[in-house]
């Protein structure tokens, strides 16, 4: 608990002195122009003339609040898998990363210090995406539920489990500008953000399915816009959740890997 | 002037060396905006067509986010060029030469947005092609203009990143500028919906970026959704908006160099 508390303590101190504004500001100006384009879209451009089949794929839900529950999530999606996913690679560009991995504190509670610091701020982000939503005329009233809260909780530890294979794939590869942004732009294609999936190809939803933001951005919808109940929805639960585990587990096993090669190699 | 090309070519080469060393980077580079654009396209499916503007069908749409994307991306491409490239600095502790060297400060600022000159080419290239095969709005009569478009295109988002560049000198944390103005432009310009149906205060608002004007033109030449438009005011527009932000960018590098001199600081991070 001390461990994740000073991790914690110590990111957020870093971001506040060096960074205080880059980060937020840019998911926020990014998840809201994801909702005012579809906005512009369906309000100036096309004047509201939405598809019957677009409301049979989206279980009658209307067509901003489809849009906007989709971007909030991604906004949080986007953001815990960024910062999970960059916290070694940064430790190792700052210069950081062999005290750490010296250092006899075991990684759990490291990432969960990383996944508090991270998730107090991309609440934030996910908040001010809604705010612009309900502006733009989405209907949010049951964003409050405990079901709703159960699902945006789950769907936080589905994109951690998945970052956490990522901060090995970017360490490995010493990269995280082309990692995250070809990740973040095919996850915003294929996993119904802006759009139904049914529209994409079978093959691309079939590809889409191993995203834990598939089925979690399904699950948040059908809570909030459809009213369904946890129950209901047992099998995306149980999609997510596994999912989750297999991300956890290749993570868990690579990092364990790398660390120990990077221990050989770069270090003298 | 000989000195002004020999420093920018130098910074040119500088940034192909350093960031496009592989393959992997290349493709990527095509395949952010092709994933985007297959993105947008998408995001239009639950519509109806209602023939407004001029787009009755998916092909004219096509054609439209077609030209639209092939010249957001070139002005992306710039502007992330520069932004990474100067953070990049920054941490390895080069950017002071910015200021330390007899070097033209606002040569080596543009050779530096500049560096994206050949993925430029590149993705222009490209999606000319699927404008040209797949939506059938590039003819044998106006395949003199692709030329054209390139020069535009390339002077104009020079400008642009040169501009955002200079920003990027202030503050490591000037980064968010770049989300501030990219995200917007992609809105506000017209590069995925026409800017005649905006509203006017979006209208006033699109009339600060310099791609509105270039696609305006480009699209008035190839002929899309050009009925009653005319190409004179976009032209002159763009020459006004393109100056004003030079001026800019000399005063900023000015008062950076000024600021930082006072301060005692020429090193930065």
């Amino acid at each position: 608990m001390n461990l994740i508390w000073s991790t914690y303590r110590r990111i957020r101190t870093g971001i506040l002195r060096a960074v205080p504004w880059s980060f937020m500001v840019s998911r926020i100006t990014t998840g809201v122009i994801q909702i005012i384009i579809p906005y512009f879209i369906y309000v100036f451009f096309m004047e509201r003339n939405v598809t019957d089949t677009f409301y049979a794929y989206a279980g009658g839900a209307d067509y901003m609040t489809y849009v906007v529950l989709g971007s909030a999530l991604n906004v949080l999606a986007v953001s815990t898998l960024m910062n999970i996913g960059r916290a070694l690679i940064t430790e190792l560009r700052e210069g950081t990363l062999e005290m750490l991995l010296l250092s006899p504190s075991p990684r759990g509670p490291y990432f969960a210090g990383c996944l508090l610091e991270q998730t107090t701020r991309a609440l934030l982000e996910f908040a001010a995406v809604l705010v612009v939503g309900a502006c733009c005329g989405a209907k949010l009233g049951r964003i409050f539920t405990v079901s709703a809260l159960f699902a945006i909780a789950l769907a936080v530890f589905g994109f951690f489990c998945m970052g956490l294979l990522l901060s090995g794939v970017m360490l490995y590869t010493r990269d995280t500008y082309i990692t995250q942004n070809t990740l973040f732009v095919s996850m915003s294609l294929v996993c119904g953000i802006a759009f139904p999936i049914q529209y994409l190809p079978q093959w691309v939803q079939n590809v889409a399915q191993i995203f834990p933001l598939t089925p979690a951005v399904t699950l948040f919808r059908n809570v909030v816009t459809g009213g369904q109940g946890l129950l209901e929805n047992g099998q995306l639960i149980l999609q997510v959740l596994l999912l989750s585990a297999v991300y956890l587990s290749a993570g868990f096993l690579w990092n364990r890997k790398l660390e120990r090669s990077l221990l050989e190699s770069m270090f003298g | 002037m000989e000195k002004i090309l020999r420093v920018m070519k130098a910074e040119i080469i500088k940034q192909q060396q350093y960031d496009y060393h592989s393959y992997f980077v290349w493709c990527s580079l095509l395949i952010w905006p092709v994933l985007g654009f297959l993105e947008v396209y998408y995001t239009y499916k639950p519509f109806a067509f209602t023939g407004y503007l001029g787009i009755h069908d998916s092909g004219d749409l096509l054609a439209f986010l077609g030209t639209g994307y092939m010249a957001y991306t070139c002005f992306w491409s710039m502007v992330q060029n520069a932004w990474s490239m100067s953070l990049q600095e920054r941490e390895d502790g080069t950017l002071e030469i910015t200021f330390l060297t007899p070097a033209s400060r606002m040569a080596m600022n543009y050779g530096k947005a500049l560096g994206a000159l050949i993925q430029e080419v590149w993705m222009f290239g490209c999606f000319c092609l699927f404008v040209l095969f797949y939506t059938h709005t590039l003819t044998l009569e106006n395949l003199w203009a692709l030329p054209l478009f390139l020069c535009l295109l390339l002077f104009s988002s020079m400008i642009w990143g040169g501009m955002l560049n200079a920003i990027f000198l202030y503050s490591r944390d000037a980064s968010m500028i770049m989300d501030v103005f990219d995200a917007p432009m992609i809105l506000f310009a017209g590069t995925r919906i026409p800017v005649q149906c905006f509203p006017v205060w979006a209208k006033v608002i699109s009339l600060l970026f310099p791609l509105t004007y270039c696609l305006n033109i480009i699209r008035f030449i190839l002929g899309i959704q050009g009925g009653g438009a005319e190409i004179m005011p976009d032209l002159a527009g763009l020459v006004i908006c393109l100056g004003v932000m030079a001026g800019v960018t000399a005063w900023l590098i000015r008062r950076v160099e000024k600021h930082n001199r006072e301060t005692g600081e020429l090193q930065f991070y």
